[in-house]
């Protein structure tokens, strides 16, 4: 196609679907002006028909920095993926921008006038993905769905905790689930039978680490695995570090850095394995480091603790795995508590060290693995950070 | 593909063999019913294609209402060449319609009817005020010259001019336009319209018969 309008014309003739009457059989498509109008329902078109539609509305986004060219090349390749009506996993280390990713496809559903559904399985992210989108998309509704908060169900994109998805069935037209690998959609019959009752079109599917089933399903079939190895920033990944402490010289090595950063004015997560580390952790060391607070999933307050943590309140914040997934905080640091403990699985430890280094203008960040002994998950998170660094 | 019935056109059919390029099926075209018919507005001598019927006032709103720019051509496909033959001399000067309502359509209606012809289109006339014709009975409507204007790049002098419109009522807008081409200095001046309405209602033939003289070809 020597005019590169026309192609792009004939291509979006092939995926035009008419918001009013939902024909998408290219005879009845007409031209004006340039863009593409379905003339199976003109009579319901005119002036005396007024409230319709004319046009698939030009749903635009806005993201405050600009995307890598990997980030554009894979954006581009899950919006075809869409088009094509293929379903899309989308295999992204932590900080690849992964939310970013799917704004395109995004706004290319809500054109066409579809349901937008946007899933993960942590009430705390839905609410920081709400305002994410939110600013986002000034143009469409956005509304965010999860326990104690659903007065209102319906929107163009419905911001949602994976249980919230068996209100909807047979519902979404594009629906992308965030955090795939984790707690406690991972494994969980009842809520994949909710995510597959909810879909009337097509999914796609976000994880920093798929299990090696999941990948070898996105490879055959009506599905589509794509890849992306390098941070939006270029920089790489935070590569571990492994203290092996005893007893009480591991809490002391905590206090120790604790105050180290303390100094350096640097933000810190101490993540432990469960509430009651959590809770004992914290009673010990807040007497020796100041300004500092808990949260896990027993706590009513915490959505104020982590929003005062964002303000610069607290130096450090102990917590359980609640803040594994989708936070990020400029030039954050984390340490893992008892990183030898059998809860903390490879994926675990991936996305905690995946905190680290995410905004553009603070790439580095400490990861340090506090444990008694290097157990086999923290070796086979290290070496697939390592694997994921060579690809940088 | 017909425009109208989104049917296959059949290349078998006579009016297909005779205008391969046609837009319009032959069923289609034969609802159409073209009624050719010579009139003479103030001494000008001009040609309506259609007698405005159910069918073209329904294809017509299509265009103008619904906004369906791909309707446009088949209204004068079967008549392109001999139009043009006719008019081949001839400059288009499209019928003025208001600025708003074209930015709405995001096209002119009168000049999509009349491209095919294949005439230079020149937009010498412009309205200055938002009212509809259709609206306004047939006192209000011989006001029609007020606003109206000549475009200041106008540049007719001395040309043969075809003053095109889609639809003929009382004939007041086509009067006033052609009044003003003939300011402009147009050496020769002919009309053309897509549709003319049949049967005026009966006041308004008392006052029209003094001014159009319609006569059958």
């Amino acid at each position: 196609m020597s005019n590169p309008e026309v192609g792009t014309l004939l291509l979006s003739m092939d995926t035009f679907i008419c918001p009013k009457c939902g024909n998408d059989n290219p005879i009845y498509l007409g031209v004006r002006n340039g863009h593409l109008y379905c003339r199976k329902c003109i009579a319901f078109n005119g002036a005396m028909a007024q409230g319709g539609l004319l046009f698939p509305k030009k749903v635009s986004f806005s993201i405050s920095y600009s995307l890598s060219e990997d980030q554009k090349d894979l954006s581009h390749k899950v919006n075809e993926n869409y088009l094509s009506r293929k379903n899309t996993l989308i295999h992204a280390v932590c900080g690849a921008g992964k939310t970013e990713l799917v704004f395109e496809v995004i706004s290319t559903a809500l054109s066409k006038g579809q349901r937008v559904g946007f899933a993960i399985p942590r009430r705390d992210v839905v609410r920081e993905l709400f305002q994410r989108l939110k600013s986002a998309f000034p143009s469409v509704s956005v509304i965010g769905v999860y326990g104690g908060h659903h007065s209102r169900i319906e929107a163009d994109i419905v911001v949602l905790t994976t249980h919230q998805l068996y209100r909807y069935e047979n519902y979404f037209d594009l629906l992308i689930v965030d955090e795939i690998d984790a707690f406690p959609f991972k494994n969980n019959e009842l809520l994949q039978t909710f995510f597959q009752r909810s879909i009337k079109g097509h999914f796609v599917l976000l994880s920093a680490t798929p299990s090696v089933e999941m990948q070898q399903k996105y490879t055959v079939g009506n599905n589509a695995l794509l890849e992306l190895f390098s941070r939006y920033h270029g920089g790489r990944l935070p590569e571990p570090i492994f203290a092996i402490r005893l007893f009480i010289f591991k809490y002391l090595f905590v206090i120790r850095k604790l105050r180290f950063f303390a100094q350096t004015k640097k933000p810190c997560f101490v993540f432990t394995p469960t509430i009651s580390v959590c809770e004992e952790v914290f009673s010990f060391i807040r007497w020796f480091v100041p300004k500092g607070n808990r949260v896990h999933s027993k706590l009513k307050e915490r959505p104020e603790i982590i929003d005062a943590f964002k303000d610069g309140e607290y130096q450090y914040l102990v917590t359980t795995s609640v803040l594994e997934r989708g936070v990020t905080i400029r030039n954050l640091q984390v340490i893992v508590f008892d990183s030898d403990h059998v809860l903390y699985d490879q994926a675990a430890l991936v996305q905690i060290s995946g905190r680290v280094g995410r905004k553009s203008d603070a790439r580095e960040g400490e990861v340090i693995f506090v444990a008694n002994r290097v157990s086999e998950s923290m070796e086979k998170a290290r070496d697939e950070i390592r694997f994921a660094n060579l690809h940088v | 593909m017909c425009k109208v019935c989104f049917k296959e056109i059949s290349p078998q059919s006579w009016l297909h063999l005779a205008h391969p390029k046609a837009k319009i099926c032959s069923a289609c075209f034969r609802s159409f019913s073209p009624h050719f018919k010579a009139i003479k507005l103030d001494g000008v001598t001009g040609l309506s294609i259609y007698s405005y019927d159910e069918v073209i006032r329904e294809k017509l709103y299509q265009l103008k209402g619904c906004f369906d720019q791909e309707i446009a051509p088949v209204f004068l496909d079967f008549f392109r060449r001999e139009l043009h033959w006719n008019f081949r001399k001839f400059v288009a000067v499209p019928a003025p319609s208001w600025e708003g309502d074209n930015q709405l359509r995001e096209f002119n209606h009168v000049v999509e009817i009349f491209k095919v012809l294949g005439l230079p289109i020149q937009m010498a006339l412009v309205k200055t005020e938002h009212i509809k014709q259709a609206d306004l009975n047939f006192e209000k409507r011989q006001e029609v010259s007020q606003r109206i204007e000549l475009s200041a790049n106008a540049n007719l002098k001395g040309k043969y001019v075809l003053f095109v419109d889609d639809v003929l009522t009382s004939g007041a807008t086509a009067k006033a336009c052609i009044h003003l081409l003939q300011q402009a200095g147009a050496k020769k001046i002919r009309f053309l319209v897509m549709a003319k309405t049949e049967k005026p209602k009966e006041k308004r033939k008392k006052e029209t018969n003094e001014n159009i003289n319609t006569g059958i070809r």
